[in-house]
């Protein structure tokens, strides 16, 4: 099974290995270009570029410059980023923590927050507080992602005054106590985990919910019902267990595209996150930066849909294994 | 769900009538008893002179705070700085400078001409990023210990506030054994001789913290402290007194902070331009009428009201230079708003309408970088003189390689810098300048590449005047590109913090129309 | 009730019209810039101006047009994407090795990337927009479709299908997809809101297309001019967008929600006592329809301590809605009359929780479909409130292993399960037991052993048994006393022993 699933992903990771080369190198222009767009940068003259180019090594053949990415994958030196002159590795790991910091927590109350209110919603279906709890949900859903963060920021920052408007912390804090310290996160990092709560619980929600209703229909929980089993233990142990495969998936995306930051979000606070810096180095055509940032991306993302596969059976024993050729197909 | 929204609705109106200026308990000292002064702006990089971001002026003004120049500007035009005087050889090729004496880099040592010799020399190897061509300079010499000669490869009449004036003077004793500047983080790239030093930086926030310097030689630092605050809103972050200044083109934005307390600094010269650069090697477009066509039928006054909000903004004019510029010509041909007679030139030029009141046989794109209220306005004002206008958006390195490939009809393009030293008109035509100037459109008119080259040797203020003068006739006359408008910056502040910000004559440095000027905290005159 | 099925329906109807001709009506051109800027709504006006003086309110219906189509159509080819995929993925490993591939690609590499490049090499017109995104937000959602195709697949009926030759395609279409449908309408709904939005992120990024007015065009002014959020002018330039697109992202969820017949509130019940039933279940004067549709009329008889009773009638005569509701299974609404065990009346509202599985015990049509797959059996023992060595004896005597408990359901045969749910449903010497045609899934020879078994127990623990069957030779054989339900009337049938 271990190898089974190994093998598949294995594949598709070499291969993207190979697209986070070539992909970058298709879009049209390149770092230099991107300065030059800009509407307040530099004039470049010839000399300046041909500079750039040696520096940054644009003017090796192809070729060589693949060699150069094997090489630095091979190594974990993706080299320096163009746009930020910063080794690749030492920015990754300098933004990642911040964006698993916010992302992550608000995953974490995201999910927790639409399996409930989805099991109960579902449990609870064509009765008055469903219908309730859905419109809230998914009126909420339906706004987009930095109007939700504007107006909690405008009442709670701007007019009230609770929290700080961006950053992840209070620049230059005189503070040595780590409690200071962590206060200090706390209270930047509260409004866009709030907001990105608020933005991704309703899709879990609705995919629980619609899964709950489902398997309490089956016949089953109408016989668990029968054995006179409490509330609780029918909610959480057969219907849950039961509605769980999808939900598992979900969460193992969620898990898996939690690396990949909230670009709105951390614009909005000005919080330092791998979003922003995936934003920028699209756009900027940062190829060392985006080749870094890919492979961390695949690795992590791989590997949760990965586990994901392999778990599959132990969650639900009928699975025989997505990658396993059926002998009587 | 309505009576959620209704009541948050509520709520917002009534805090917003609520809300008051926050700075009343601003306070110009923090708890230690240091005057800080906070300033809102994005992360423009390490500042060493190699390794700043060049994405926008942030990181050669970050640059500035630690290291100085021969010249600089202030609110009355160029100053000497570093250098005391200088003179020119009468073939306007030599330029010697006399060094101030006693200068001290932060680390202690004497700033002497070798170092001035130093920098020059090994800038011509490892380029300054921002805006200067180092292939004008043929030499650098040592006369004194006080006294340097630069001479130059060829007459380049902006050279005291394009070279002189942004080339940072770095310490021979630390650049001489660093044989790649770029990679070069340590603590030791940021040794200069400014009027500051950089205490701390935090490259993944953005934030910069840097502390005055004891024994400045220009003067005392009037500050202890200026903060960098990588903010995304500057105005609301000012209003929460996270900052205590903040930049914004947005008119009504402006007015609104100002009506709260703060004081509003409007960028004179107003310094940034936005305009529609035609591709001159376009079959419809290579036709200069089409262009004056185009031209008459912008009611640029219109546009520049609507987008920034604001009826006193600036109209381009045609010749490029801005009317509030030294070197602006007002007698260059002007395309006032003309309907009748861009319609007039369109049917000359035999593109008839048809049922429908649409010249079928011009269909134009205008290539814009990020979304463009601009470009909107184009399409509906082109609209009513039958022309068929695409609106074709596209990201920053997708719109300077179109660019470069003359891959498009016209474009929409905005810059800072438009009223620094004119010699811009020169790097725009020449076919040689950055991407999103002029793209590969070489504007091949003969007599004006011949002006564009004489004005660099015409030392005279009055005879170069009178050559940038023409090249802006032949501009207007010509069309290759067609200013809209210029857009002042604004510059909101708490002034019981800090109010010795002011205007730089024709912007700092090469025409960056910003306030933060070094020249602010210091106590020179 | 039914009006909240009428009002989505409606509402969509509405914005459908809007969208088509709508754009006919405005009273500005939406890029007409010849107003004033932020100026409030006014009669000419109705929901403002934007900066450039161009009608919101115009705009409104302009962008309805736009959002409406990248939406529908986005969902319509995203989710016909995910069914396909997911259902070719999680049948056939061959076809999984590509589709899984590509998604996990598609899911790594960021979606501005691959929309840059496709911009870039095709122009960023809305047809080009709805292609794009339509490509790229399948892969999640198809992952859970497979995943759920992976347990389908190993299930009894998709097994029987495959084993009796059925077509692959005819199998996924005809057993697996109806399951799948809670998903489908999930990824229906949420991908034409997010595409709305999505598009509104575009502009963000300088993506958008300009040429047309749409509700993310308009939300894009909310990002690149923070200065509305200064006043109130973002009320009227960000609200109504956002509203409209709340509304309709609820309607469609109200529209595709399932249709049940509604329940009429619990009253307050009254429960008299029957006279000369005290130790008996007794069905008192029982009435049941459907709307409207009487399913039994006036039915009333007993069930005496230790006897077998047999209720029989053809199929679709009743007899598995009467159990049900003998068993307390039925919404107050549907019925009248009472049931009671040994006099406590099942319309109790705790009956469930005081005497299910201890006063009364009910073995279920299905042994397979009864037990919960997931869990194992011990745990569904147990989990009554016995013992693990109760839980072992009553297999024991069941004549099964004990090690039966340590399976998984789909580990068991179906005889072993019927057995087993025989031992669950004597494991706490219940009075009464209620087995719905617990044969009816059996063949002929295991069939008789289950029913053999279960007199056996029967008469061994002196309970009631209803046995409901509607195979007229068990039911003669082995009860007391057999009932039969036709016409919506239960008479005795006279016995006659052979």
């Amino acid at each position: 099974m271990i190898k089974k699933v190994v093998s598949l992903y294995g594949f598709v990771f070499v291969l993207l290995i190979l697209l986070n080369f070539f992909l970058p190198r298709l879009m049209p222009g390149g770092p230099i270009e991107y300065l030059e767009g800009l509407d307040s940068g530099p004039v470049l003259t010839e000399e300046q570029k041909q500079m750039m180019k040696e520096y940054y090594q644009l003017d090796d053949s192809l070729g060589e410059q693949f060699l150069n990415y094997i090489q630095g994958m091979l190594t974990f030196d993706f080299g320096n980023s163009f746009i930020h002159k910063q080794p690749v590795t030492e920015l990754v790991f300098d933004h990642l923590p911040y964006t698993l910091w916010i992302v992550g927590i608000s995953t974490v109350f995201s999910l927790a927050l639409g399996i409930l209110l989805g099991l109960w919603s579902g449990w609870f279906h064509h009765k008055h507080g469903d219908r309730r709890l859905m419109l809230t949900m998914m009126a909420l859903g339906a706004l987009p992602e930095f109007l939700v963060g504007m107006i909690l920021l405008l009442i709670f920052s701007v007019y009230l005054g609770y929290f700080p408007m961006s950053g992840a912390s209070t620049p230059f804090l005189n503070t040595d106590s780590w409690w200071g310290v962590m206060v200090d996160s706390i209270h930047h990092a509260t409004l866009p985990i709030i907001s990105l709560t608020i933005i991704s619980v309703s899709s879990t929600y609705l995919l629980v919910r619609n899964e709950t209703i489902q398997v309490i229909a089956s016949p089953f929980i109408e016989f668990a019902r029968m054995k006179g089993i409490k509330h609780n233990r029918l909610l959480y142990r057969h219907i849950f267990k039961n509605a769980l495969l999808p939900i598992f998936t979900l969460m193992m995306i969620r898990i898996g595209a939690l690396f990949t930051g909230a670009i709105f979000i951390e614009a909005l606070f000005s919080y330092p996150g791998i979003g922003k810096l995936l934003k920028e180095a699209v756009l900027s055509r940062d190829y060392p930066l985006m080749h870094g940032l890919f492979f961390v991306f695949s690795a992590l993302i791989l590997f949760f849909n990965a586990l994901a596969d392999y778990l599959y059976p132990k969650l639900d024993p009928r699975v025989k294994g997505g990658t396993k050729v059926a002998k009587d197909l | 769900m309505k009576k959620v929204l209704y009541l948050l609705l509520a709520a917002v109106m009534v805090l917003t009538a609520a809300c008051s200026p926050s700075s009343e308990n601003a306070t110009s000292t923090d708890s230690s008893g240091k005057k800080v002064v906070r300033i809102g702006w994005q992360n423009s990089g390490f500042p060493s002179p190699f390794t700043f971001d060049t994405q926008g002026p942030g990181g050669f003004l970050r640059n500035s705070f630690l290291f100085d120049t021969l010249t600089w500007k202030d609110d009355t035009g160029v100053i000497p700085w570093l250098a005391t005087s200088w003179e020119v050889s009468s073939n306007n090729l030599e330029y010697t400078f006399t060094l101030v004496k006693d200068v001290k880099f932060h680390d202690g040592k004497p700033l002497t001409a070798d170092d001035v010799v130093f920098s020059y020399d090994y800038f011509k190897k490892h380029s300054f990023q921002w805006n200067v061509d180092m292939t004008k300079v043929a030499s650098v010499q040592k006369v004194s210990d006080t006294q340097v000669k630069i001479t130059l490869a060829e007459p380049y009449a902006p050279f005291i506030t394009e070279i002189a004036g942004k080339l940072p003077i770095i310490p021979k004793h630390i650049w001489s054994s660093v044989e790649k500047p770029l990679e070069y983080k340590d603590n030791k790239a940021l040794i200069g001789s400014g009027p500051f030093t950089l205490k701390n930086y935090d490259s993944t926030t953005g934030n910069y913290q840097f502390a005055k310097n004891e024994n400045y030689f220009k003067g005392k630092v009037t500050v202890d402290e200026v903060q960098y605050i990588a903010v995304e809103n500057r105005m609301l972050s000012l209003q929460n007194n996270e900052i205590d200044g903040g930049m914004t083109f947005n008119y009504t934005e402006a007015k609104k902070v100002e009506s709260l307390g703060y004081k509003n600094l409007k960028s004179k010269p107003t310094g940034s331009a936005v305009r529609v650069v035609f591709n001159l090697n376009h079959e419809q477009l290579k036709d200069k009428r089409l262009r004056q066509a185009i031209a008459y039928a912008l009611d640029r006054a219109a546009i520049a009201e609507k987008i920034t909000g604001n009826s006193e903004v600036m109209v381009g004019s045609a010749g490029v230079i801005p009317p509030d510029s030294d070197w602006y010509n007002a007698n260059v041909k002007k395309y006032d708003y003309n309907v009748d007679q861009a319609n007039k030139i369109l049917d000359e030029l035999g593109y008839t309408k048809n049922a429908n009141g649409i010249r079928d046989g011009l269909k134009l794109s205008v290539t814009v970088n990020a979304t463009s209220q601009e470009a909107e306005l184009m399409k509906s004002m082109l609209a009513k003189v039958g022309i068929d206008l695409k609106i074709q958006t596209v990201d920053a390195a997708t719109f300077s390689s179109a660019m470069a490939e003359g891959n498009f009809d016209m474009t929409i393009t905005g810059h800072i810098g438009l009223s620094g030293d004119p010699d811009f008109l020169r790097l725009w035509f020449s076919g040689k300048a950055g991407n999103s100037l002029a793209g590969k459109g070489v504007f091949n008119n003969e007599k004006f590449q011949e002006l564009a080259n004489q004005q660099l040797t015409k030392l005279d203020e009055k005879e170069r005047k009178e050559v940038i003068n023409q090249m802006q006739d032949i501009l207007a006359e010509e069309l290759p590109t067609l200013v809209l408008y210029h857009r002042p910056f604004y510059y909101l502040y708490n002034a019981k913090v800090f109010d010795g910000w002011f205007n730089t004559a024709g912007g700092i440095a090469d025409g960056i129309p910003l306030t933060d000027n070094k020249a602010a905290f210091v106590d020179y005159k | 009730m039914q009006k909240i099925y009428k009002l989505p329906a409606i509402i969509i109807v509405l914005f459908l019209i809007v969208a088509f001709i709508g754009p006919a009506f405005v009273p500005y051109d939406p890029f007409s810039y010849d107003a004033a800027a932020y100026l409030e709504p006014s009669a000419e006006h109705w929901l403002g101006t934007s900066q450039l003086g161009q009608d919101i309110f115009s705009q409104l219906i302009y962008g309805t047009r736009t959002s409406l189509l990248i939406g529908i159509s986005i969902a319509a080819c995203s989710t016909f994407l995910v069914v396909v995929l997911g259902l070719l993925a999680g049948y056939f490993s061959l076809a999984d090795k590509v589709i899984n591939g590509v998604a996990n690609i598609l899911l790594v590499l960021p979606d501005l990337l691959l929309i840059l490049l496709i911009v870039a090499f095709t122009g960023g017109g809305i047809e080009q927009l709805i292609i794009i995104l339509s490509l790229l937000s399948w892969p999640a959602y198809m992952r859970i479709v497979r995943s759920v195709v992976l347990t389908l697949k190993e299930r009894d009926f998709v097994k029987a299908s495959q084993s009796f030759g059925g077509n692959h395609f005819y199998i996924l279409r005809a057993h697996i997809l109806p399951h799948l449908r809670p998903i489908v309408k999930t990824k229906f709904i949420l991908t034409c809101k997010s595409a709305i939005l999505t598009e509104a992120g575009l502009a963000f990024l300088g993506l958008g297309d300009p040429n047309v007015v749409s509700w993310g065009s308009m939300l894009n002014v909310a990002f690149s001019q923070p200065t509305i959020f200064l006043d109130s002018s973002w009320v009227w330039i960000v609200l109504p967008p956002v509203i409209l697109l709340a509304v309709l992202t609820l309607s469609l969820t109200f529209l595709l929600e399932e249709k049940q017949p509604s329940k009429v509130r619990m009253k307050k019940v009254e429960i008299h006592p029957i006279q000369g039933a005290e130790k008996d279940l007794s069905v008192h004067q029982v009435n049941i329809s459907f709307d409207k549709k009487a399913i039994v009329n006036d039915v009333s008889f007993q069930v005496k301590r230790g006897e077998i009773v047999s209720l029989i009638g053809p199929s679709g005569s009743g007899k598995t809605t009467m159990a049900r509701a003998m068993y307390g299974l039925l919404p107050a609404g549907v019925w009248s009359g009472d049931i009671q065990y040994d006099g406590h009346s099942v319309k109790n509202q705790d009956f469930a929780n005081r005497h299910y599985w201890k006063t009364c015990a009910f073995i279920y049509q299905d042994a397979r479909s009864a037990f919960n797959p997931l869990l194992k059996l011990k745990e569904q023992f147990l989990e009554v409130g016995v013992t693990m060595e109760q839980a072992i004896q009553a297999v024991e005597e069941v004549s099964l292993s004990k090690d039966i408990l340590d399976k998984f359901p789909h580990e068991c045969s179906g005889g072993m399960l019927s057995r087993a749910l025989i031992a669950l449903a004597f494991i706490n010497k219940p009075d009464f037991i209620i087995a719905d045609e617990p044969t009816s899934a059996l063949d002929p020879i295991l069939k008789k052993e289950i029913v053999q078994l279960l007199v056996e127990k029967v008469r061994a623990y002196n309970v009631s048994l209803l046995f409901i069957t509607h195979d007229l030779d068990v039911a003669y054989a082995i009860s007391d006393r057999v009932l039969s339900i036709e016409n919506q009337h239960v008479e005795e049938e006279k016995l006659c022993h052979a």
